[in-house]
């Protein structure tokens, strides 16, 4: 029997376009790596939001703390007016 | 009085923008543009500024070996008339006929001034061969750092061009990851999004720009406002964002955290609904 495994994703985006951390949500050090990554960038000030893409219409969240359950976690800059 | 040549800013590349020679400086604060009139950066300016001095007294303090054939003249010929016809125009020479010998000899003063300096100021023109040489082999020199430098600032502004290509294709691969197939509308080039605060947006991409593409419209499509929000877009620690990237924040924004991401937003064309009476379906 083939076991699929979940890999979810964090997207942080910068100015090679974005730089994306995989991780198996069983697999502890994958996990550790990507709420580093994810802290890393919470405190350069980066807003995190928490996305479904797959369910046809795409649903989400803010979020401020990492969840290693999240399936897609997208991270951009601080908004500003222009 | 004839106005003095303006000097060339660009003559130098500048090791700041590494713009090559001839064209003017880049701004480097991530817009794009160049510097604005014949502003540059310091450096180069400086550096221009080095390379005219040098080149000043190359000009006039470089020895001589060739003594000028005037200066012989001056030196041993002497002041008799029959040396003046020969470079005396017409009213000179009458002139000098109808004087004494008093003034020919102040018209000789003067010719020996003159020809002074214009030795002391053509010195440079007679080079012996090995001087000729060697100002030749500077020449070839300053061609080929040119050349090298406008290479290499030509080869990494390819390499940016580039890198700067595979950027926005992962941002936009992220952008259409997110957003869902009906709310892509690829005939109009934007995406129309309902926010989460129950208004309708769309985000508009024909422009190529994240400033004052988000617009809230109504159920007719009529325009109700343009706001001017996006994700900072480039900061001087990690440069610029690919524009793709910006209207990612801007679709998470809206759908999500619409009356947050709004709050930064400055508005424009604030409008009334022009087809009130009209119903929709």
């Amino acid at each position: 029997m083939t076991e699929t495994i979940e890999r979810n994703m964090l997207s942080i985006t910068d100015a090679g376009g974005d730089t994306r951390i995989m991780w198996d949500p069983r697999n502890k050090d994958e996990v550790a790596a990507a709420k580093a990554a994810f802290d890393a960038a919470k405190a350069k000030g980066m807003l995190a939001y928490s996305v479904d893409a797959d369910s046809g219409d795409s649903t989400g969240e803010v979020i401020r703390d990492f969840d290693k359950k999240a399936g897609k976690i997208i991270m951009v800059r601080q908004t500003v007016g222009g | 009085m004839p106005r003095r040549p303006r000097a060339n800013v660009w003559e130098l590349p500048c090791r700041k923008c590494e713009v090559p020679v001839g064209e003017p400086c880049r701004d480097l604060r991530g817009n794009n543009r160049l510097l604005y009139g014949r502003r540059t950066h310091r450096e180069r300016a400086q550096d221009i500024k080095a390379m005219r001095e040098a080149r000043k007294n190359v000009a006039i303090y470089q020895p001589l070996e060739v003594t000028p054939v005037w200066d012989n003249w001056i030196n041993t010929g002497t002041a008799t008339t029959i040396t003046y016809p020969v470079r005396q125009n017409d009213v000179w020479h009458q002139w000098t006929g109808t004087t004494t010998g008093t003034f020919t000899t102040t018209a000789y003063t003067t010719q020996t001034i003159t020809w002074q300096n214009w030795n002391e100021w053509h010195r440079p023109v007679m080079r012996s061969a090995e001087e000729e040489q060697a100002h030749q082999d500077m020449l070839q020199a300053r061609r080929e750092a040119a050349a090298r430098e406008e290479l290499a600032y030509r080869q990494r502004e390819q390499q940016r061009q580039e890198q700067r290509a595979v950027a926005n294709a992962r941002a936009m691969d992220l952008l259409t990851m997110l957003v869902a197939p009906g709310e892509r509308v690829d005939d109009l080039d934007m995406i129309q999004l309902v926010g989460s605060d129950g208004q309708l947006y769309r985000v508009e991409m024909h422009r190529q720009t994240v400033h004052g593409n988000v617009v809230r419209v109504d159920e007719h499509g009529c325009i109700l406002g343009r706001a001017c929000v996006a994700p900072a877009m480039w900061d001087r620690e990690h440069g610029a964002l690919p524009t793709a990237d910006g209207w990612v924040g801007q679709y998470l924004g809206l759908k999500f955290d619409a009356e947050e991401f709004l709050r930064q937003a400055n508005w424009s064309q604030i409008r009334q609904c022009t087809e009130r009476t009209l119903r929709v379906a």
